[in-house]
């Protein structure tokens, strides 16, 4: 009875050391990956606001919009797996951006809808990616998942606001 | 026979249950410190960027987040271009840019509260003990 016990336990264990360790490993790995596309590309929208002075709708809905689809030609979510804040820093004050006030405050420019910024507003976006059944598993016998998060601040260089109010056409 | 290959059986689950996990969080833990340095010095050029100055207050701040994580080291740098090299210093390298670092902006903070910064460049650049480096900064104008 004990033999039998103790090769159950064995079998057990080899299942778990060649098969289940291996495939969580690889699962916590791709969704690394992930989480670094996620963020060089969040990085990159950024950059392009930074230079811009704005952020397209598009764009807003791109990154904080709700869908389940992970190509932008298809869906209008970045991925489903990440949630990405945005604060808009104004004199040491920050504010959160969301879609719903991106989109109540735009403007018209050049043909499409735009949340107008000023020079020197600091852009500060927070990406994070909250563990999943796999990750708490892998991490159970260590107390805590850790939860994937990386922050990045932007300031605007040139302000959509400025420019629009040099050009005397200011949004509404 | 049986015993030394359950107890390597037993070594090789502590192995990967607790060690192999232990070892990412410790590497998710350096990552997050590295990118909350590396967004306070993003912050604080930004700052610089807006105001046109450097805050005795936001230089501190910085200096005691740095001093708080010995991993790391920093230098401030900021450089200004003339037209002619400006002291025997630079007439010596044939340079026409003065840079201040870090040692002489302890100096201007024991008479000022902040440092007015006009047309010059503003760098920070931060130093990880393993070779990690962070440049961050560009123009004030």
């Amino acid at each position: 009875m004990v033999g039998k016990f103790a090769k159950c336990i064995d079998l057990v264990a080899a299942i778990f050391l060649m098969f289940l360790f291996p495939a969580v490993s690889i699962h916590i790995k791709i969704r690394d990956r992930l989480f670094e596309a996620c963020v060089l590309r969040v990085r990159e929208y950024g950059e392009i606001m930074q230079k811009q002075g704005y952020l397209s709708i598009d764009a807003a809905e791109y990154l904080f919009g709700e869908g389940e689809a992970t190509n932008q030609g298809e869906g209008k979510r970045l991925s489903e797996f990440v949630e990405i804040n945005l604060w808009k820093e104004v004199s040491g004050v920050k504010n959160l951006i969301d879609l719903a006030q991106a989109k109540e405050k735009s403007c018209d420019y050049m043909g499409g809808e735009v949340y107008p910024l000023s020079r020197g507003e600091g852009l500060f976006f927070q990406i994070k990616m909250p563990a999943d059944g796999f990750e708490k598993a892998y991490y159970y016998f260590c107390g805590k998942a850790p939860e994937r998060e990386y922050f990045c601040y932007f300031h605007v260089r040139d302000g959509l606001l400025e420019r629009l109010g040099t050009e005397g056409d200011l949004p509404p | 026979m049986d015993c030394v290959g359950r107890m390597v059986e037993i070594l090789l689950c502590i192995l990967c249950l607790t060690l192999i996990p232990a070892t990412s969080i410790l590497q998710n833990n350096k990552s997050r410190e590295r990118n909350y340095i590396e967004m306070r010095a993003e912050e604080l050029y930004g700052r610089v960027k807006r105001e046109k100055c450097l805050q005795k207050t936001e230089y501190e701040r910085f200096k005691n987040l740095l001093a708080a994580c010995p991993d790391y080291d920093y230098e401030f740098a900021i450089a200004k271009r003339y037209v002619l090299p400006v002291g025997m210093e630079e007439i010596e390298n044939r340079l026409s840019v003065k840079i201040k670092y870090w040692e002489e902006l302890e100096e201007e903070f024991c008479f000022a509260e902040e440092i007015v910064l006009e047309d010059v460049f503003f760098h920070i650049s931060l130093y990880g003990k393993d070779g990690y480096v962070y440049p961050c900064g560009g123009e004030v104008w």
